[in-house]
């Protein structure tokens, strides 16, 4: 683009600077007649260019519409199988395209890392490919530059004759096998090129401890369905790892509890602050983390004395029992826990969460081994780099830095300036490498230190690979071309190989058709159409040999430190916070703090009570010469010693604008043992928190709200429990004539973890806006589904109970006979609908629903977004305008579709055919929708289980949403 | 119709002269004809100099509710406190309030027309134009609450070319008719017994043009006996009409919340409960007008201390059915056994978020009408300006209780919030304060705002003149 250069915006014109007398030489007014000639057909074949630019067809296979593709039908929807990728596993996602634009991400039922389940932060994937503020153009410096001039700049890091010297790759954990073979070529051809892992949260403690007690790196994979004892020592395995949702899927199926005489698993948590599978364990201690590797070595010697713990040095055996005795306050915890796992020998499993020390893991692993837990297995790891002891490491480029020997640094998407420990200080440092590139989605702190600034491609625009925890690999297809023209980092890594227009398209089918030479293409098709890599499993390492020389870590590692501890975890939603600062993941309520766009110092009520501060009272917390200043918020179940901080959120814009909530890694260090203790220092100071419930307590009306029961008193009386239903009397006559399918949703409390998958699956199928921390501050949140949780117990070791909530469909709906204008009907397959159309925004309907989901448009929200944000529509669901209510619809759209489908084909409706949103994304498979008519649908069955009971039974509005009680396997030892 | 004979029909009840002392303190300073006619219209043709200033300032002031009311228009119900579940705040409370003030103009002249009260002729004309001024606020907030109300239409059954009538089964659509219902009433109600004090003010007009405007509105009255008895024929049958109308329009608006579900809404008691509530709040604002007005247009021997006196007594009663329902609500809420309306009415209410509110509420409306048992407070006129500014006060808060505690908790403990009004919340209830009084004052400055030829037809009743 030559134009550019010559005409285009300059910062200066100064006539010292060469260019400006080049521009002299063509100035238009010395044009002659064939100069002119020579513009204007330029400016024609120019325009006709950025013509062909307008569309974001794939460029591979482009015909008229003609001969219309048969694949292709305007306003039906096609399905992709792809995969998403965090921290380096991959997750089988199916992707929702209309007219070549993507709009919704349901999980792969193939993959086995999804099983058709999805999490919050795939669905908004979505949100984050029509991002606003992504990176459009290359800059250089802050200005305009040319595409050429940096690939200039990377072949230039590349050449041959510098060997590398000088140039830093920092790239995300990854495992993808086109990646791992062009690491390898990069290497052998600059064999001092520097690669850097960046994982703010990376499994390398876990990696670590299995080294040490395998003596290889090894995964440790569960199966739930095999393990009747579960004990999770800081593991938060329902809701974060990297088979998450295969893990969620398989406890929910040991808890499923069809008929009252099934069995059930008894789930053991301890942990600092209460998580998600905090939520749902049996029996749950809070410990602070330092104890963390004390309770297992506690537990490890209950289990070793009873079973005889073959080559375990007697010395240490003796030291183990020592430290055991720092916990001897929970000692009747830790043994029943040991009693329980080995009355189900084998049948149990211990798991530790990945922050935990290595020596942890590595007694955890070597637990398992003792009992011949069968639920454990053990593979080597699928991402690269993961045997390196320095993986994750930031320290060598940090120095590299330091040393001004940085001479290129390439980053691909990873903003290390703020996702790192603040000790490394990279954010001033950055700025010393002589040529630096950024590629990525946004601009952050970590661009704005790097010359060169580009786009990358998102993760829907891309064509890579990736592999999941169990080796499954998944082709990455991408369903639109890059809106941006970004580049993926099997492109970057091409270039500074040395190949002239590189095309991820090509790379990676040139990777594969050496991999399988035979029949490519058909290959080829199947994969990408089936969301797998046939083969690609890693196969477990059979009983790995266990060895001892770990314990001296376990026993002398833990020191005890006093006061306050600072315990830095994942955040649920927003994970290590490079997910892209989506508002469907802001707006998410915490699963267990209902926080939303923000995070806050999580701290027990025994310690608000001694620093005498209440929910939104700022404190600053210092440590290691850096302070942090956020609001307190209380959370029931916390350990009482320990301060929890999540990170993910304060991530800082290029402009040095900070987002919502405060950087934990502010507060991290690079090496967590020599680190200061926490000072904490109340500042007497308010800051709003942007929570979505307020009250958690259940009332004394519980009972009409949320059954729950123990697994013993249920069995005892299986039908006591639920209150016999009577149809209540009504003055009208059922409106409707009622037709043969009647749609019904259950929801099983016992299976529903709180994980809130659903909420984001149902605001992106429905086009629901986020309405910003103001919006939720003056409690507008416009979520048709909330999940409510509510605490029983003490404060010290509060239940949790969780029920998602949306609009019932109430069979005598209360929302409807207030309706002055008839907007909310009922239809004739029990659906309480709502006509947007009709509706004139009295709002009585919403005063009138005993369970508050009705949402209501206080403004245009729709109005505000930024192009191309309305891309993410569904086409099948109205864009609800300002002045008009709106819920939970049961996802109309798709009955609806599923419906014509079956009539088209001449076929009878399947259960399986209609799924709503919320039902589809949830990992354990809780929500059930179906047709209550149909004896052999599931929710059918369900509605008959003894569990089945309904929301406020007594205001006679008859809820087609059904919930089933939530029970709970305490051991009676612990009683 | 031809005229018949015209003794047949008596054009005011016969004289009584027996009437007894207290009501001759009604009209203690008997006048000529002439002389009142000409005291009461010159009060209007020339008006007191403060009143050109006030009419200007609460113009000014009626401007804010405009430029409220544009905004909110414009930008969406967002700009208001409302939040889910507490959709309903302010707009329906000022609904309520408006509405009920309306009421006691009605009440005072329809309902003691027709139960003879002497007492109500020289304050009647006052009281029907406050309720219609209350009635012009309270019917803006219907609207203004819609998300769309540029669709305000939908909710009267206008006969569709879609064929869609409103559902009717919604209170909402009562209220329409009600309201509406009562508008139109009281304008007629109010305008028919104008007519021959219009007609009084065409005839002493001293400007030409300004006769020519009172002719119009006159509308060619020559008050010929005929003329009289249609005027006094129809003036009954419109206060038949508008009596039992002072009880249905409340009645209707509270079951905008009776027909619900909430705790502390669903109830019987609302209806009765609402309607003394609206009489309270209605004889408290034409006291509060009628106080001030009295003293500045030096009225004291036409709205006399008996007068003031009588009203309060009303007050005292209406106050005591308010407290009454109080106690039965909270007593069937304790007895009732639902445990969702125990929590709203013996928890939540005294206890929760709005404590204040609710305390607040029982001392300015349960506890301001006691001091009217003493004779010195109620024929005391600053005493009772007081405690009439408390009531309307209680009464507004009570509404704004009412709705906003059963809202903000009603049975999900997941789903309570509080609310806090907006700016603009503010804005709409002054504004409509100012606009009622910019509405009340112009009232002043061109109608004859005491009814002349009743008070004198009053003056010829008690004392027998022929």
């Amino acid at each position: 683009m030559p134009p550019l250069t010559s005409f285009g915006s300059r910062p200066r014109l100064d006539p010292g600077v060469p260019e400006f007398d080049a521009q002299q030489e063509h100035a238009p007014s010395e044009l002659s007649r064939r100069e002119f000639l020579y513009l204007s057909g330029a400016t024609i074949a120019l325009s006709s260019q950025a013509l062909l630019g307008c569309t974001r067809a794939p460029a591979e296979k482009i015909f008229p519409y003609r001969v219309q593709p048969p694949e292709i039908v305007p306003g039906r929807a096609l399905h992709y199988a792809s995969a998403s990728t965090l921290d380096g596993y991959g997750t089988g996602i199916v992707v929702e395209s209309h007219e070549g634009r993507p709009t919704k991400i349901e999980g792969n039922s193939a993959h086995p890392a999804s099983l058709g389940a999805s999490s919050a932060a795939q669905q908004a994937l979505l949100l984050e490919l029509y991002d606003p503020r992504r990176i459009r153009t290359v800059t250089r410096g802050g200005l305009p530059a040319l595409g050429d001039d940096l690939t200039r700049a990377l072949r230039a890091a590349g050449a041959l004759e510098r060997r590398g010297r000088g140039v830093h790759l920092v790239l995300g954990a990854s495992s993808s096998p086109l990646l791992a073979r062009q690491l390898a070529m990069l290497q052998s051809k600059l064999p001092e090129l520097a690669v850097h892992f960046h994982v703010p949260l990376s499994r390398t403690a876990a990696w670590q401890g299995s080294r040490l007690a395998f003596g290889s790196t090894l995964e440790a994979r569960v199966d739930l369905r095999r393990a009747d004892v579960v004990v999770a020592i800081g593991a938060d395995m329902l809701a974060q790892g990297p088979e998450h949702l295969a893990v969620a899927r398989a406890f929910a199926d040991a808890r499923r509890m069809r008929t009252s005489t099934d069995a059930m698993n008894r789930l053991y948590v301890v942990e600092t602050s209460m998580s998600v599978t905090g939520g749902m364990a049996d029996h749950r201690l809070a410990l602070v983390p330092s104890q963390m590797p004390a309770f297992a070595a506690a537990l490890l010697r209950e289990l070793a004395v009873a079973l005889g713990a073959a080559g375990m040095p007697g010395d240490l055996a003796a030291r183990l029992a020592a430290q055991a005795d720092t916990l001897a306050s929970h000692g009747a915890f830790v043994r029943a826990v040991a009693r329980d796992l080995l009355t189900q020998r084998g049948r149990g499993a211990v798991l530790a969460g990945d922050h935990l020390p290595a020596a942890a893991h590595a007694a955890v692993h070597a637990m398992n081994a003792l009992l011949g837990n069968h639920a454990l297995s053990y593979a080597p790891s699928p991402i690269i780099g993961s045997e390196q002891e320095s993986f994750g490491s930031l320290r060598a480029l940090r120095e590299a830095l330091a040393a001004r020997a940085v001479d290129s640094l390439i980053v691909l998407d990873r903003d290390l300036a703020y996702a790192s420990a603040a000790d490394l200080e990279l954010e001033s440092l950055l700025g010393r490498a002589k040529e630096s590139i950024y590629f990525g989605l946004f601009a952050n702190q970590t661009s704005a230190a790097c010359n060169y600034r580009a786009p990358a491609a998102h993760v829907l625009e891309s064509w890579s690979d990736t592999r999941s925890l169990g080796g499954t690999t998944s082709i990455v297809q991408p369903m639109i071309l890059p809106l941006y023209g970004g580049q993926t980092p099997s492109e970057v890594l091409a270039v500074l190989i040395g190949a002239e227009q590189p095309s991820a398209h090509e790379l990676l089918r040139d990777f594969w058709r050496e991999q399988r030479p035979n029949d490519f293409e058909s290959f080829w098709e199947t994969t990408l159409s089936r969301g797998t890599v046939e083969g690609t499993e890693i196969a477990p390492v059979t009983s790995p040999s266990l060895s001892w020389g770990w314990l001296r870590q376990l026993v002398e590692s833990t020191p005890a430190p006093g006061g306050v501890e600072l315990n830095l975890i994942a955040d649920t939603r927003l994970h290590d916070g490079l997910l892209g600062n989506s508002p469907w993941l802001l707006e998410l309520p915490c699963p267990v703090t209902k926080q939303c766009w923000g995070n806050a110092a999580l701290i027990a009520p025994a310690l608000a009570r001694r620093l005498g501060v209440s929910n939104g009272q700022v404190l600053e917390l210092t440590r290691g010469g850096r302070t942090v200043a956020l609001p307190a918020l209380i959370v029931p179940g916390h350990a009482d010693a320990a301060l929890t901080l999540a990170l993910g959120w304060g991530q800082k814009y290029e402009s040095g604008q900070e987002s919502f909530g405060v950087s934990g890694y502010r507060l991290m260090a690079s090496n967590e043992q020599a680190v200061a203790p926490l000072q904490i220092r109340v500042t007497g100071q308010l800051d709003e928190l942007a929570l979505t419930q307020d009250t958690m307590s259940l009332g004394e009306s519980a009972d009409s709200i949320l059954l729950s029961s123990t697994l013993a008193d249920y069995q005892k009386a299986p039908k006591a429990l639920t209150p016999k239903l009577k149809r209540p009397l009504s003055m009208y006559a059922s409106d409707a004539p009622e037709s043969e399918r009647q749609w019904g949703m259950t929801i099983d409390l016992n299976a529903c973890t709180g994980c809130s998958a659903c909420v984001v699956a149902c605001q992106a199928e429905n086009n629901i806006p986020s309405v910003g921390k103001n919006g939720v501050l003056k409690h507008r949140e416009m979520h048709w589904l909330r999940v409510d949780r509510y605490l029983g117990g003490s404060e010290a070791a509060p239940r949790v109970l969780v029920e998602p909530m949306a609009c019932q469909h109430c069979e005598k709906a209360p929302c409807e006979y207030v309706c002055p204008t008839g907007a909310t009907t009922h239809s004739t397959d029990g659906l309480n609908q709502m006509v947007y159309n009709r509706c004139v925004g009295t709002r009585f309907c919403s005063n009138n629903c005993p369970y508050k989901v009705r949402r209501f448009n206080w403004f245009d929200y729709h109005q505000g977004e930024a192009s191309p944000r309305e891309l993410a529509e569904n086409p099948e669901v109205t864009v609800r305008a300002r002045g008009v209510m709106e819920k939970c619809s049961y996802c109309v759209q798709r009955i609806r579709k599923a419906e014509i489908a079956a009539k088209v084909g001449h076929r009878p409706l399947l259960d399986q055919d209609v799924r709503t949103a919320c039902e589809q994304a949830c990992p354990t498979q809780a929500i059930r929708f179906g047709d209550i008519n149909d004896a052999r649908s599931e929710v059918a069955a369900l509605r008959q289980s003894e569990r089945a009971f309904q929301v406020l039974p007594e205001l006679g509005a008859v809820p087609r949403t059904r919930y089933l009680m939530k029970l709970t396997n305490p051991n009676p030892e612990l009683k | 119709m031809s005229s018949g004979p015209v003794a047949e029909v008596p054009l005011w009840p016969a004289p009584d002269y027996s009437a007894p002392p207290d009501e001759m303190a009604l009209l203690p300073h008997p006048q000529s004809d002439a002389a009142l006619t000409a005291e009461l219209l010159d009060k209007v043709l020339h008006p007191p100099r403060w009143l050109g200033p006030a009419i200007l300032t609460t113009g000014a002031g009626s401007t804010v509710l405009l430029a409220a009311v544009v905004y909110t228009l414009i930008t969406g119900i967002g700009v208001w406190g409302n939040n889910i579940p507490v959709a309903w705040a302010f707009g329906i409370t000022n609904f309520v309030w408006w509405i009920g003030i309306g009421h006691a103009g009605t009440f005072i002249s329809a309902f003691l027309l027709l139960l003879e009260q002497k007492w109500r002729t020289s304050i009647n004309r006052f009281a029907e134009a406050m309720t219609l001024f209350a009635v012009v606020q309270a019917g803006l907030f219907p609207l203004l609450h819609m998300g769309r109300a540029w669709f305000f239409y939908w909710l009267v059954p206008y006969p569709s070319t879609m064929g869609i009538w409103p559902q009717f089964r919604s209170s909402l659509t009562w209220d329409v008719a009600a309201v509406s219902t009562y508008l139109t009433v009281s304008l007629l109600f109010w305008y028919l017994g104008l007519i021959p004090d219009l007609a009084a003010m065409r005839d002493y007009a001293p400007e030409r043009w300004r006769r020519k405007v009172y002719a119009v509105f006159a509308l060619g009255w020559h008050g010929s006996a005929q003329t009289w008895r249609r005027q006094r024929i129809a003036y009954g049958v419109l206060a038949g009409i508008a009596a039992p109308l002072v009880v249905s329009v409340h009645s209707i608006v509270s079951m905008d919340f009776a027909i619900g579900v909430l705790p502390g809404w669903h109830s019987t008691i609302f209806p009765p409960y609402f309607v003394a509530g609206a009489i309270y709040s209605g004889f408290a604002m034409v006291l509060t007008l009628l106080i001030p007005a009295r003293r500045l247009y030096h009225l004291e021997h036409v709205v006399t201390t008996d007068h003031l006196d009588k009203m309060a007594k009303m007050l005292l009663v209406t106050g005591s059915l308010v407290t009454y329902a109080y106690m039965v609500e909270t007593y069937l809420a304790w007895v009732g056994g639902d445990s969702f309306e125990r929590h709203m009415l013996l928890q939540v209410r005294p206890h929760g978020q709005f404590a204040p509110l609710f305390w607040t509420v029982i001392a300015c409306n349960c506890g301001s009408p006691l001091f009217l048992w003493s004779r010195r407070v109620r024929r005391s006129a600053l005493c009772l300006f007081a405690l009439t500014l408390s009531i309307q006060l209680g009464m507004w808060l009570e509404r704004l209780m009412l709705i906003i505690t059963s809202l903000s908790a009603d049975f999900l403990p997941s789903a309570a919030h509080g609310y806090k009004p907006s700016l603009i919340d503010g804005a709409l209830l002054g504004g409509t304060l100012c606009f009622f009084l910019f509405l009340f004052l112009v009232f002043l400055r061109f109608v004859p705002f005491i009814p002349v030829s009743e008070l004198k037809a009053l003056d010829y009743e008690l004392r027998g003149r022929t």
